[in-house]
């Protein structure tokens, strides 16, 4: 790992998670430490089951380590309740799911403000629309998510990560679902939002494309960091990939 | 396909579960219906032909046609008839009561407290010492053990007894006796024993007896001796052999039995026919759940039969095993039922509760047919399924077109209101055709609600979900919406609740204007301050005692007897003429109450009827025979508190058997303050604990009080209904959670605590029942008013609204909605959110 000077958003260390016991074991995590810079999009790379995901939701809080710490900030999970987990999450954490990141009964606004709706807080009405306007819902705002074409329900989904300015925005697989047009408009505005806007960005995906719009890849493999890569084109993470299989 | 279908049922144990509870409770309840009236039923018959097990002829003197008893003369004569080898007498004399050391009666508006003579002939009379002595000398009586038992007595003490004939009269107790050889067979009935003679004379029974029971030689004929019997009496007089005795006792039980279970049926029907909504809307939310599954079924070669086969199948296993379980409860549930009434007041003799081969079939067919039928359109529902459906991203079941659902539910409705209508207004042959007419009404009606319901989801939603939407924060809001999601579901879910709290509130409404009539009218028409009342009639010398008090002002007394009038048998009453018309305000409109005798007040509506008017005379047929003229001196209008015909009391023992009162009306004399004229009345009154003193409020409250009873009986199984309701909710909310899944997994990883998601699903549910209660109580508001107003003016005049009450059952659905949320909002706040998102 390479010292940095700017401050961690989110880090772990000697981070491991391991589901089952005895012969039906399996290490989804082998003691990882890792952590992500303040102000960067980086992407997190790996085959099926090398435990991309498995990190991602440790680190957001939805799951806990078997051993091991993580932070947002200077806060360490693993000391949280379940109750203080869930209020972290609604002010530090953004999300960004592959799939179903909407609630179909609430309008693409109602959608964006529901953390802050649930936090019973006052959302910042000036940033908000300025969210919305950068993502070009301006018109869409009423709207359901079942008016909505899929590239346009993962741009709310973005906003709502970022309307409430969290510490660091985790995404899942956030263009699995979309045609790579539209797949590259989501990217470019996640990689704006942390140009130009500051916002932290940890991305899981298995995309070298998508991975090409990071500051920085992070490999997995077998529960373990292999290898990274800084400021990656898509060619350069293409090759690194086959060079792992081999 | 069926092990599909077995292995959907395991895996869904809990929405099984759910789904049998409600055909469970509908059959739990006919069951019991059938097993507590066919153990009553056998419990009667083994009785009475048990009691008359020894009696081969009875004779009843024809004492109901003018007060006849038979003499100890014929019975002598009986006697000495070859092959008759037993007889006696027997003295049966309602309303003879004894006083325990405390001054307390047993009740005698309940089953009836008898003077018997003690004859000693256990063979034909069944009655066996237990303890002490048989009554032998004038001063001595014995008690039944259960009123022994109940009252505070101890052997060789004395006690006061009353009868009709004999008034007030010490005896010492000397024995305790029980009905019924080896058993208790009473069934509430409470007895006095007398010596012979004492009981002749204190009962009034004239050195005679009320009924001769016979026993005959096995080796002798019995038709000879039936007729050499018969040939010694009077002609009116019947001579019953042993099995028509059997018939005449259990006759009366049967036509109470008859009607009571009607009513058991009625309420069980009403449980299924609300259980029929809960499992179509289970079913209907399953499939819309399955879609995907069933797309795939089709499109991998599955035909549309097989598929609904599949949700048929389920609905048969279910109905099976619910009805299984049902009649296992059942037998459970006749206890509770038999607990629920004694508790009310009624008294059932102990006996086995036999489960028949009848019951077991009825039940059967009624739990698995109204499962299937309920299953019938989702099933039909699941066959349309296109194989596409397996492909789509988001499918879920179309919900039928408003259009369509208009005119179906308007044309529902019509034929709905149409048979109520004509059930209500029409003119019908008899009570039971009305009453299938308005039933059908009131079922097609229903199913028509349920039709249109969903139509109104959304904006009675809006109106009820905005003060929650507004106070219950995102949750709140949430919960809204997710109440107008579906408005078929949410309406299917509701209309369980709106059935039950509809037909509570019909029943309260008419309860409640029954209740303004009667008190409005009594209070009209009653000007007496106190009335006093028998169980049967008052005794000796209590009308002059209370006439002889100086507290006390005018007096007037009524009593009657049934005689034949225009060839119609009706209920002649007297009572005082020179005093009634300060003590009871009829409102004569014409005439005048003219004393002197021979003169008759009518009703106007009977005068009208029979065409007659003052100053005509009307012929009276006496039970005796006689024949009577009285002339009509006066009509009246209100016929709250007096009967059609009324003539003077000097006319009395004119015609009636026995001349008795049963009710006496009074008011203070003027200037009496009404705690001394309550004071001395109550005081008179003292010696005879079983006579009823009320003031007119007292009187108005114990009328309500009736009422009230009533209708708290007819609500507790009504009750049912809305408990299945409460089941119905918990179902789809349990079904709703598992189906948002990934929603709630997604709320709560953006940051919704478990508390904010118990408060959602509580909320939803609060919407989704209050939804249920209004729709239910408007309904409920206007049946209640269209029967009322169907019913005739002078039982029910017009509809009362209880607003309190009616804002109760909201109330109470409110609760309703937070009972059912618990279990459902349990598991949503439980859901993990790892499983809930990570993409299948």
């Amino acid at each position: 790992m390479s010292d940095t000077m700017t401050a961690l958003a989110a880090r772990t260390e000697g981070a491991s998670k391991i589901y089952g016991t005895g012969d039906t074991e399996v290490r989804a995590l082998d003691d990882v430490t890792v952590g992500f810079n303040q102000g960067a999009f980086t992407a997190i790379m790996g085959p099926s089951g090398s435990g991309k995901s498995t990190l991602m939701h440790t680190m957001a809080g939805l799951d806990p380590l078997t051993k091991g710490n993580t932070f947002i900030g200077d806060v360490e999970l693993s000391s949280l309740s379940e109750k203080e987990l869930t209020l972290l999450r609604r002010e530090k954490v953004g999300f960004i799911f592959q799939a179903f990141n909407l609630i179909p009964t609430l309008s693409a606004l109602e959608n964006i403000t529901l953390p802050m709706d649930l936090a019973k807080g006052q959302a910042d009405d000036a940033w908000v629309e300025n969210v919305i306007q950068t993502v070009g819902l301006g018109d869409r705002k009423s709207h359901r998510p079942d008016e909505l074409s899929g590239g346009q329900q993962q741009r709310v989904a973005v906003a709502r990560a970022l309307a409430s300015k969290p510490q660091i925005i985790f995404a899942d697989e956030p263009t699995g679902n979309l045609d790579s047009r539209t797949g590259g408009e989501i990217l470019d505005f996640m990689r704006s939002a942390v140009r130009e806007l500051g916002q932290t960005i940890v991305m899981v995906t298995h995309d070298a494309v998508a991975a090409s719009y990071s500051d920085r890849v992070v490999f997995l493999a077998d529960g373990k960091i292999v290898d990274e890569m800084l400021d990656p084109t898509a060619d350069a993470v293409f090759d690194h990939i086959k060079s792992l299989g081999d | 396909m069926l092990k599909m279908t077995l292995r959907g049922i395991l895996n869904n144990k809990i929405r099984f579960f759910l789904t049998s509870i409600a055909v469970v409770l509908g059959v739990t309840f006919v069951v019991s219906a059938f097993v507590v009236t066919d153990g009553l039923r056998s419990t009667f018959g083994d009785l009475s032909s048990d009691i008359y097990s020894a009696r081969d002829l009875t004779v009843m003197p024809d004492g109901d046609k003018g007060g006849v008893f038979a003499s100890e003369e014929y019975l002598d004569q009986i006697a000495a008839i070859d092959g008759v080898t037993n007889v006696s007498g027997q003295i049966f004399a309602n309303q003879t009561i004894p006083v325990d050391a405390n001054g307390d009666v047993p009740d005698v508006f309940g089953p009836p407290v008898a003077g018997i003579n003690w004859t000693g002939n256990t063979e034909l009379d069944r009655f066996v010492l237990l303890e002490g002595e048989a009554p032998a000398s004038p001063t001595d009586f014995a008690l039944d053990v259960n009123t022994f038992d109940e009252g505070a007595y101890t052997l060789g003490e004395t006690y006061s007894v009353i009868s009709e004939a004999g008034g007030i009269r010490e005896f010492t107790l000397t024995g305790i006796f029980r009905f019924g050889l080896e058993t208790d067979d009473s069934i509430g009935a409470k007895f006095v024993a007398f010596e012979n003679e004492t009981a002749q004379s204190f009962l009034g029974r004239d050195g005679g007896y009320d009924e001769i029971a016979i026993a005959v030689d096995d080796a002798a004929n019995i038709d000879e001796v039936q007729a050499q019997v018969a040939g010694l009496l009077a002609s009116t007089d019947d001579v019953l052999s042993g099995e028509e005795t059997v018939e005449e006792f259990t006759e009366g039980f049967d036509s109470f039995l008859g009607p009571f279970r009607t009513i058991l049926l009625t309420f069980a029907f009403v449980i299924l026919f609300v259980s029929a909504f809960l499992i179509n809307n289970t079913f209907t939310i399953v499939i819309g759940q399955r879609i995907r599954e069933l797309g795939l079924l089709r499109a991998i070669g599955a035909g549309g039969g097989q598929v609904r086969r599949s949700v048929f199948t389920e609905a048969l296993i279910v109905g099976l095993v619910s009805t299984l379980i049902g009649i296992g409860l059942g037998l459970l549930g006749a206890r509770a039922l038999i607990a629920l009434l004694e508790s009310q007041g009624a008294d059932f003799p102990d006996g086995p509760l036999p489960l028949e081969p009848r019951t077991i079939v009825f039940a059967l067919l009624v739990g698995v047919l109204v499962t299937l039928l309920s299953a019938l359109l989702p099933a039909r529902r699941a066959a349309s399924i296109s194989p596409m459906e397996a492909l789509r991203e988001n499918s879920s079941l179309d919900e039928t077109r408003t259009g369509r659902r208009t005119l179906i539910g308007g044309l529902l409705a019509l034929v709905g209101i149409g048979a109520t209508a004509l059930g209500l207004f029409g003119s019908f042959d008899g009570t039971a055709p009305r009453l299938i007419v308005l039933g059908v009404g009131a079922v097609v009606a229903f199913i028509a609600v349920a039709v249109l319901s969903p139509l109104a989801v959304s904006p009675v939603v809006r109106l009820i979900g905005a003060p929650i939407a507004a106070l219950g924060g995102p949750a709140g809001k949430m919960a809204k919406s997710n109440a107008t999601r579906s408005p078929q579901r949410t309406a299917g879910t509701a209309v369980a609740l709106t059935i039950g709290l509809a037909l509570v509130t019909t029943v309260t409404i008419i309860g409640a204007s029954l209740k303004t009539t009667v008190s409005d009218a009594l209070s009209s028409s009653v000007t007496a301050d106190y009335i006093v009342f028998a169980g049967g009639a008052l005794p000796a010398g209590v009308v002059q005692s209370v006439e002889a008090l100086p507290e006390i002002g005018k007096v007037a007394t009524f009593g009657g007897d049934r005689v034949t009038i225009n060839g119609e048998e009706e209920s002649l009453d007297t009572l005082d003429f020179a005093t009634i018309d300060d003590l009871i305000d009829a409102d004569l409109t014409e005439g005048a109450w003219e004393t002197g005798g021979g003169n008759m007040v009518l009703y106007r509506e009977k005068a009208d009827e029979l065409g007659l008017a003052v100053g005509d005379t009307v012929g009276v047929e006496t039970l005796a025979g006689e024949m009577l003229d009285f002339s009509v001196s006066g009509l009246f209008d209100d016929n709250t508190f007096l009967g059609s015909f009324n003539v003077d009391t000097v006319d009395y023992e004119r015609f009636a058997r026995v001349a008795d009162f049963t009710t006496l009306v009074a008011s203070g004399a003027d200037g009496t303050m009404p705690e001394d004229a309550r004071a001395a009345l109550d005081s008179v009154l003292e010696p005879f604990p079983q006579l009823t003193v009320q003031d007119q409020a007292e009187f108005l409250d114990e009328t309500e009080s009736q009422i009230n009873q009533l209708l708290a009986i007819v609500n507790v199984f009504l009750g049912l209904a809305v408990l299945i309701a409460l089941i119905g909710i918990v179902n789809t909310l349990t079904l709703s959670v598992f189906e948002r899944t990934r929603e709630l997994g997604l709320l709560r990883a953006v940051g919704m605590t478990r508390r904010q998601m118990r408060r959602m699903v509580r909320w939803e549910s609060v919407i989704v029942s209050v939804f249920g209660a209004v729709l239910g109580v408007s309904l409920g508001v206007v049946f209640g008013w269209a029967i009322s107003d169907a019913i005739p003016d002078d039982i029910v005049a017009n509809a009362t609204f209880p607003l309190t009450q009616l804002a109760v059952f909201i109330l109470a659905a409110v609760v309703v909605g937070l009972l059912a949320a618990i279990m459902p909002a349990r598991r949503a706040a439980k859901l993990n959110i790892l499983d809930a998102i990570s993409h299948s």
